[in-house]
Order: structure tokens, then C-alpha cells, then sequence
């Protein structure tokens, strides 16, 4: 259960690379300590998250619910390395983000967490398998690329096809549903076998009954192939389909 | 390698790169049709210069030096040296006819000697070929059987009747006031010089610098010469080498003895007493290079030769009389002004250039503003800032390269053509601005005028009168305005705007404005009623296709405006309109060629590419960091 990579369709592309993260066993794979985070509004000064303590176990579907402007989305950047706390601590396998160079974190982004916009946020230019390629392109050199390039294209395929869009490689994001969309940025989020899903409100744009497919995706990757998924969201039944809630308020987390 | 695909996806998915990649293309094809022609030109004006004097030449004052035929021996041994031949130098009078006198140089040369050194051969006008033309009959017929050429060559009068009599001479093809050229560069002769005999008139100077009696001789011409360059053409009188130097006196003399107070010495027979012979001179020699040998080595060879000639023949000249120069240090002030003109030309196109280095980065700038979304993506799933920054420069470069490479084609097509082209900026362009622009200005107008009313309509509620009263006023209004800029404009450069002046007649105040007013008004209200009755034809059409059957009614009624305006002949009105807005720029009557002249040199051709690629990378370069620092979150923050 604890590595994806065991089971899942292919090799990590990264593997054959060696990387900074030693994989472990232990139960926290992601861990936040006393996370302080302001914004500027303003004059306002806004103190989102005020001392947020949480831990990630591996394999675990976690969600954390909140309404909107509770610092959510901030709380989920940070845990993926896109932006930085103004104070506190985030361990990915023990190993401190914020003290990486932001070339060492740029790298942990693209090979250990992948990300899920409420908005899908697909790349306009590209078709569905080049937007789920991005992800690995971005991982690779030119020269790895060229090597490798059939193979990741295969497993681009394989997992679209798991998605339920084989028939729609080569569509551009303009020509798809909004279902349709997020589940490709699922796929881009995947290509890379990433150890945690940040999934930010994945379902906030679509009606109900599409978001619960979307849902089910993601209860299929974190049953069948044991996905870490840390998922935020405002909206209570989507927070029931995962393990554990916790509950954002007040810049705290607190159990539900 | 997702830098790789996005560049080129950017490229082709957008219309915004298609901005920049012409800004590129044009600076490019600007600066090398610029440095092609100026190139081009320099190279003519150094052609011509070469043609006309060959690589090095050694001249003494108008007073010559003497051994020149020895100095020709010892420099014709030298490896460095083709040939070299002398030339006496001087200036006269030429009587032309009809009794025209002209100040001219009088070139004394040999004709066979001259062609060995310059290409004298090939600038003769008058060849058999050209006086195969019919239009040269008159002139064909003065030579009969006999070669223009040949003539020139030997410098005799190919006509038996004249033959020791006169002598011959080649003169300039602009000597003659009677030759006119047309704006073609090709010329007319009102009364041909060939077979024409002038009077030549020179002052003939001792070795010491003394003026004599002004001698005379009666020439023919037996051909004219176009060397290109105008002060030559219009100046020069080429005669036999022998007789200038006669003229001159310059051949070989007894000398006079003198006592020491000046005085002749008469000897005993009662004639001046007789001590010596002074040698023949010439006031230059001119000097060709051997191929592969520069001017620069001809000259320091040559200067060797001399030095040791004139040690040998102390009695030559005094040294320091003689210049011993290359054919650019005699051009030298012409040279380096055109040299100048390029360099000069080359500076602010390239400030040109900078503004397109400058539209790159705003086009860049608002490509990296509309792709801030994407630019947070790649950093969530990623991307490092030097990653995304190098997207941005690659996409600057291959803009840059695909710019360079399509604007060298252009700037090549152009230079290729660029006479063709100039031909047709003369006299297409007036007919393009006849047949086209003029009508698509009254569709324009038209379309407007549509507008206009309805706009007007709907403020009026749709009441027809007050859309025609407004509308007139309006063109009142603008009429006013119109009299006012034309009256500035014509006060301003008088005689500049003949199109306006033949409508409103003389600037003369109140008058202008009058009738400036009631063209206005008339003209709009005329305009307003066919946009009323199309409207009324046209009935419950839409309004995009009321709006395109109003461009060609529109068009149909500015040609009929043009007819009424007097130009109902076409090819007239081409010409009024060259004639008024000057769309020829290149008047052959005042440049010395008769073609615009252009090279392309491809090493300049690969320095303007870089330098465009360059710059192009460098205006996506502020760009390029904008879209390193997006925040990834803020940016992905919202839809």
C-alpha cells in the first residue's frame, strides 16, 4: 500500500535518476508543523493559517473541509511546495521542503506530489495526451525525453484510457467537458506516479453528478492502487467519500 | 523539452507572434535593402572611379615631367603592373555648335595604351549595336560603314574627307547642351555632336609654369563616352595624345639658351642660339594592377620604381612635384562622403531597429500577461523560473530566426528587383492609387456616412430631415476644416499641392473656405442622400450587407467623383497624380546612374541576421524574467 509504484502501470520516470527522497515505510509520508501564513489585503493584514499541524500517513485519503477564504487552497499550496510559510515546517519523509533550493523543490514537485485545480487549469495550446505529458516533459531532459518518449506516451495512454478518455488524445481542452477536463488534469497529476494528490476543490466546478464521477476516480486510484490523496473542499458530502476529515477553521485544523 | 514544444505550440496557435515576427521581418529586410543599396552604390561610384583612372596613377602639375616613356618601361617590367600608359592633362575651351563655349579638360591619351590600362573601350556610347536602333538613324547615318568604336580607339576621323585634317576627339556624353536626358536615363539628342567639328582652345604651360599664346585646333567628334559619373561625362574632351601634347607643348623641343640676365642669346645666323633639347612630357601616367595585386601594393611598387628611375634621370622633375596615389585617394572625398552616407544610414535604421527590439518586448510582454495562468501551472507541476524564462527567450529567438530569414528573402526579392519595383512606385502606383486606393477611400467614406446617419437617426428618433440638417451641418463643419489645413498646407509650400490647387483654384482666403465649405456640405449631404436611397433600395437587409453593397456603390461613386474631377483619362490622371504626389524617388536626371544600384554582400547579410536574432532574444528578455517571477499561486488562484 505504500508505494504505487510497486503495483502501479509502469516504472517511475524518475527512477532511473537518483533523487534526494529515500522512500520509507513509515506512516507519515507528509507532515506539517505549525504552519503560520499571512496575506496582505490591502491594509488588511490577513493571518490565514495560525499554527496548522498535520500529518499525511501513506495511503490515506484525507480531507480537509472548510469554507470558502479559510485558507484551504494556502494550506494545500504549502504541503506541495508551491508556496512558502511564513513560519512552520513541512516534511515530506522527514525531509524539510523549505530547506531545498527551489531547483531541489521544484524537482520534488514535478516527481512526488501532483496537482488538482478546481478549475483544471489544462494548457490551451495542447491536446489531452500532450497536457497529460506536460508533467513528465517538464521531469525530463531532452535527451531522457527522446529515449523515453514512446513509452511515457504509452503510459499517457494507458492511464487516459483508464480515465475513461482513450477515444480523446488528441482533443484540445476547448473541445472537452468540464468532467472531461478534470479528469485529464487528473492524468497529468498522475503521469508522474506521484506519492500524494493535491486535490484543490476538484469537483467545485461541476454539477453533482459529474463531480461524483470524478469522485469515483479518485476513490478507484486511492482503493485500487493505494493513492495518497490530501483533497480540500467546502463542500461536506464530498469530504464524506474521503477517510478522514479535519476541519479548517479559524486558521486551525481541527477534527470533524 | 516541454520549452521545446510549448515555443513552437505558442507559435503557431497565436496571432499576437505573427506581430512580432513582422515587426523582425521588416527591420531586417529594411536594413539590408538599405545597405544593399548604399553598397551598391559605392561600389558604382568605385567602379566608376577605377574605370576612369585606373589602379595607381603618377601626376605632376599641369606643367608634367619629362622620361615618361623610360618611367613606362622600367614600371611595365614589375610584376605588380598590367600596363600603364601617359596622358596629358589640360584645360580649355570647346566651341560647340551653335556657339556654345564651354570650360572643359582636355584629356590627351592613347587610345590603345588607355583601353590596356581603364576600360575606355567600354564606355563609349555610340556602338554599332546602339546604332542598330531605329531611333539612332540619323546618327547611324553620320557613321555610314565605319565603326564608332575603332574610332574612338585610334582617335582618327573615321570619315576620309576629314582625315588629317581635323583631329578627333571622344567627348563626354553631357558636354553637349543639345543632349538631354530623359527621366528613363536614356537620352535625346537635339543636335547630335557625332561628326560635328568644335574648336578647341588651351593655354599651353611651360615645364616652368609660364603661360603661353592660347593655342587652337578644329576637332571632330568621332564618338561620346559614358563613364557614369557625371563631372567626368560633362567635363571631358578626349584628343589624340600626340596632339594634346602638341597643344601643350610638350613634345620634344630645341631649347633656348638665355644669358644671365635673362636675356635670349641671338647667334651669329641672327636666330636665338640653340644649347640643348628639352624631352617630351606628360602630365600623368596612369598604372593597372596585375590580377590579385591591391591598388595599396601596385602603389608602393610603383613608388620603388620611380624613386629609382628619377635617380637615374635627376632632370625628370623635381620629386616632391609628383603624387603617386591610388584610385581611392584620389576619389577619397567622394568615396568617403557616400562612405559616410552608409554609415550614417546604417545607425538609424538601426535605432529603427531598436524599436523593433522594443515592439517584441511589448508583444512578449502581453503574451507572458495572457499566459500567466499557464506560466502557474507549469511552476505547480514543476517547472523551475530559469525553465519557464528560457520558453520565453527560445520563443524570442526562433521569432528572431524566422523573422531574419524571412525578411532576408524579402530584402533579396526587393534588391533583386528594386528596379522593377521603383519602376512601378513611378508609374503603377499612381494607377494603384487611381484604380484602387481612390475608390476604396470613397467606399470608406461611404460606410462611414452610413454610420454617421444612423447614428443620427437614432438620436432623432428616426426623423429623416434632421438626419439630412445635422448632416450637412456636420459638413459644414468639416469642410471649414478643411479649408483651414489647406490654406496652412498651401501657405506653407506653395505650388507642393497641385491636386488642391486645380480644385480650389489660387490660396486665396475667404474664397477657399467659401467654396471648401460648400464642397463639404454638398459633398456629405450628396453622400448622405445615396446612402438614403441604397437604404431604400436595399430595403429590410442586414445591416453587415447593407454595409457590403455599400463598399462597392461607394467605390463606384468615388470613380465617378474622379471622372467628374477632370481626370477621365486614366493614364492623364496617372500622371498628374505622379506628377502631384512625386512617387518617383529615384530621378535618374539627378543621379549620375541610370539604374539604382544594389548588392547583396551576404557577410553584412549574416551580421544583420544575428544582430536581429539578438535582438529579438534580448526583447523577449524582460518578458521572459516577468514570466520567471509570476507567482504560481496567485496566479493559479482564480479562474
Amino acid at each position: 500500500m505504500l508505494d504505487i509504484r510497486c503495483r502501479g502501470l509502469i516504472q517511475h520516470p524518475a527512477s532511473s535518476i537518483q533523487y534526494r527522497f529515500a522512500m520509507t515505510t513509515q506512516d507519515s509520508i507528509l507532515k506539517a508543523t505549525s504552519l503560520h501564513k499571512h496575506y496582505q489585503m490591502g491594509r488588511e493584514d490577513l493571518h490565514v493559517l495560525r499554527g496548522v499541524d498535520i500529518s499525511v500517513r501513506a495511503g490515506e485519503w484525507l480531507c480537509i473541509l472548510g469554507a470558502s477564504g479559510s485558507g484551504k487552497s494556502t494550506l494545500l499550496h504549502l504541503l506541495g511546495g508551491l508556496d512558502t510559510p511564513d513560519r512552520g515546517d513541512v516534511l515530506f519523509n522527514e525531509q524539510d521542503l523549505f530547506s531545498l533550493s527551489s531547483a531541489e523543490r521544484d524537482r520534488f514537485r514535478n516527481r512526488h506530489v501532483g496537482f488538482v485545480f478546481q478549475f483544471y487549469h489544462l494548457l490551451p495550446e495542447l491536446n489531452v495526451v500532450e497536457n497529460t505529458l506536460i508533467s513528465a516533459m517538464v521531469g525530463a531532459s531532452l535527451g531522457a525525453w527522446t529515449r523515453r518518449r514512446g513509452e511515457l506516451r504509452e503510459r499517457a495512454v494507458a492511464l487516459l484510457d483508464q480515465l475513461g478518455l482513450g477515444e480523446r488524445v488528441r482533443h484540445r481542452p476547448n473541445e472537452l467537458s468540464g468532467g472531461e477536463r478534470q479528469r485529464v488534469a487528473i492524468a497529468r497529476a498522475l503521469i508522474n506516479q506521484p506519492d500524494v494528490l493535491l486535490a484543490d476543490e476538484p469537483t467545485g466546478n461541476l454539477d453533482r453528478k459529474t463531480g461524483a464521477t470524478i469522485l469515483d476516480v479518485l476513490a478507484d486510484l486511492h482503493r485500487d492502487h493505494g493513492q495518497t490523496i490530501v483533497m480540500v473542499t467546502h463542500d461536506q458530502s464530498v469530504a464524506d467519500r474521503a477517510d478522514r476529515v479535519l476541519t479548517l477553521e479559524l486558521g486551525k485544523l481541527q477534527k470533524s | 523539452m516541454y520549452k521545446l514544444l510549448l515555443t513552437f505550440r505558442y507559435l503557431r496557435r497565436k496571432l499576437i507572434p505573427i506581430f512580432a515576427l513582422l515587426a523582425v521581418m521588416l527591420c531586417t529586410a529594411m536594413v539590408i535593402i538599405v545597405i544593399s543599396v548604399m553598397g551598391g552604390f559605392l561600389d558604382m561610384v568605385k567602379n566608376a572611379g577605377k574605370t576612369l583612372m585606373g589602379d595607381v596613377s603618377i601626376s605632376a602639375g599641369l606643367g608634367g615631367f619629362s622620361h615618361y616613356e623610360g618611367l613606362i618601361q622600367e614600371i611595365e617590367k614589375i610584376p605588380e603592373a598590367d600596363a600603364a600608359t601617359p596622358i596629358v592633362v589640360a584645360y580649355g575651351l570647346l566651341k560647340l555648335p551653335g556657339d556654345y563655349v564651354k570650360g572643359v579638360q582636355v584629356y590627351g591619351i592613347d587610345g590603345a595604351g588607355q583601353d590596356r590600362v581603364t576600360q575606355y573601350r567600354d564606355t563609349m556610347f555610340w556602338t554599332r549595336k546602339r546604332l542598330a536602333d531605329p531611333q539612332y538613324a540619323l546618327i547611324a547615318g553620320v557613321y555610314g560603314n565605319t565603326d564608332p568604336v575603332e574610332a574612338a580607339m585610334t582617335l582618327t576621323p573615321p570619315w576620309k574627307e576629314l582625315d588629317g585634317k581635323v583631329d578627333a576627339a571622344v567627348i563626354g556624353i553631357e558636354v553637349s547642351p543639345h543632349n538631354f536626358r530623359r527621366k528613363d536615363g536614356s537620352y535625346e539628342f537635339y543636335w547630335p555632336s557625332v561628326g560635328e567639328v568644335m574648336t578647341l582652345s588651351v593655354l599651353p604651360v611651360t615645364k616652368k609654369g609660364g603661360l603661353l599664346e592660347p593655342k587652337h585646333t578644329r576637332v571632330v567628334v568621332v564618338n561620346e563616352f559614358n563613364s557614369g559619373v557625371y563631372d567626368v561625362d560633362s567635363q571631358r574632351v578626349i584628343i589624340p595624345f600626340k596632339t594634346a601634347q602638341d597643344m601643350m607643348n610638350m613634345t620634344e623641343s630645341q631649347r633656348v639658351a638665355i644669358d644671365d640676365e635673362g636675356n635670349v642669346v641671338i647667334g651669329p645666323d641672327g636666330q636665338p642660339k640653340i644649347d640643348g633639347t628639352v624631352p617630351a612630357r606628360c602630365t600623368e601616367v596612369q598604372v593597372s594592377a596585375a590580377p590579385g595585386v591591391t591598388a595599396e601594393q601596385l602603389r608602393d611598387a610603383v613608388e620603388n620604381v620611380y624613386k629609382r628611375y628619377s635617380d637615374a634621370h635627376p632632370e625628370m622633375v623635381s620629386r616632391s612635384f609628383i603624387r603617386i596615389e591610388t584610385w581611392q585617394q584620389r576619389q577619397a572625398k567622394f568615396l568617403s562622403a557616400v562612405e559616410n552616407e552608409k554609415g550614417l544610414m546604417s545607425f538609424l535604421f538601426s535605432i529603427i531597429s531598436i524599436v523593433a527590439v522594443a515592439m517584441v518586448g511589448v508583444i512578449f510582454y502581453m503574451i507572458v500577461l495572457q499566459k500567466t495562468r499557464d506560466i502557474g501551472i507549469l511552476r505547480a507541476i514543476g517547472a523551475s523560473q530559469p525553465g519557464i524564462a528560457s520558453i520565453f527567450l527560445l520563443y524570442g529567438a526562433v521569432i528572431g530566426l524566422l523573422g531574419a530569414a524571412l525578411g532576408t528573402a524579402l530584402a533579396y526579392a526587393v534588391v533583386l528587383n528594386i528596379n522593377a519595383i521603383h519602376e512601378w512606385l513611378g508609374n503603377g502606383w499612381g494607377a494603384f492609387a487611381y484604380f484602387v486606393i481612390a475608390p476604396c477611400g470613397g467606399a470608406v467614406v461611404l460606410t462611414a456616412i452610413g454610420a454617421a446617419h444612423a447614428l443620427v437617426e437614432t438620436i432623432f428618433d428616426r426623423k429623416r430631415l434632421a438626419t439630412f440638417i445635422i448632416l450637412a451641418v456636420s459638413g459644414a463643419v468639416l469642410g471649414l476644416l478643411a479649408a483651414i489645413l489647406v490654406h496652412v498646407a498651401m501657405s506653407m509650400w506653395p505650388g507642393r499641392y497641385a491636386i488642391i490647387e486645380r480644385l480650389f483654384g489660387a490660396p486665396s482666403g475667404v474664397v477657399v473656405v467659401v467654396k471648401a465649405v460648400t464642397c463639404g456640405l454638398v459633398a456629405l449631404a450628396a453622400l448622405d442622400g445615396v446612402y438614403c436611397l441604397v437604404d431604400w433600395l436595399l430595403g429590410r437587409l442586414r445591416r453587415p450587407a447593407k454595409v457590403a453593397l455599400l463598399l462597392p456603390i461607394g467605390a463606384v461613386v468615388s470613380f465617378l467623383v474622379l471622372l467628374a474631377m477632370n481626370l477621365t483619362n486614366p493614364a492623364l490622371a496617372v500622371e498628374r497624380l505622379n506628377a502631384d504626389l512625386g512617387f518617383q524617388i529615384w530621378d535618374r536626371s539627378v543621379y549620375f546612374f541610370d539604374k539604382i544600384p544594389s548588392r547583396v554582400d551576404w557577410r553584412e547579410v549574416v551580421v544583420i541576421v544575428i544582430v536581429a536574432v539578438a535582438s529579438s532574444t534580448i526583447g523577449a528578455l524582460i518578458p521572459a524574467l516577468r514570466a520567471a517571477f509570476v507567482d504560481p499561486v496567485r496566479s493559479l488562484r482564480y479562474e
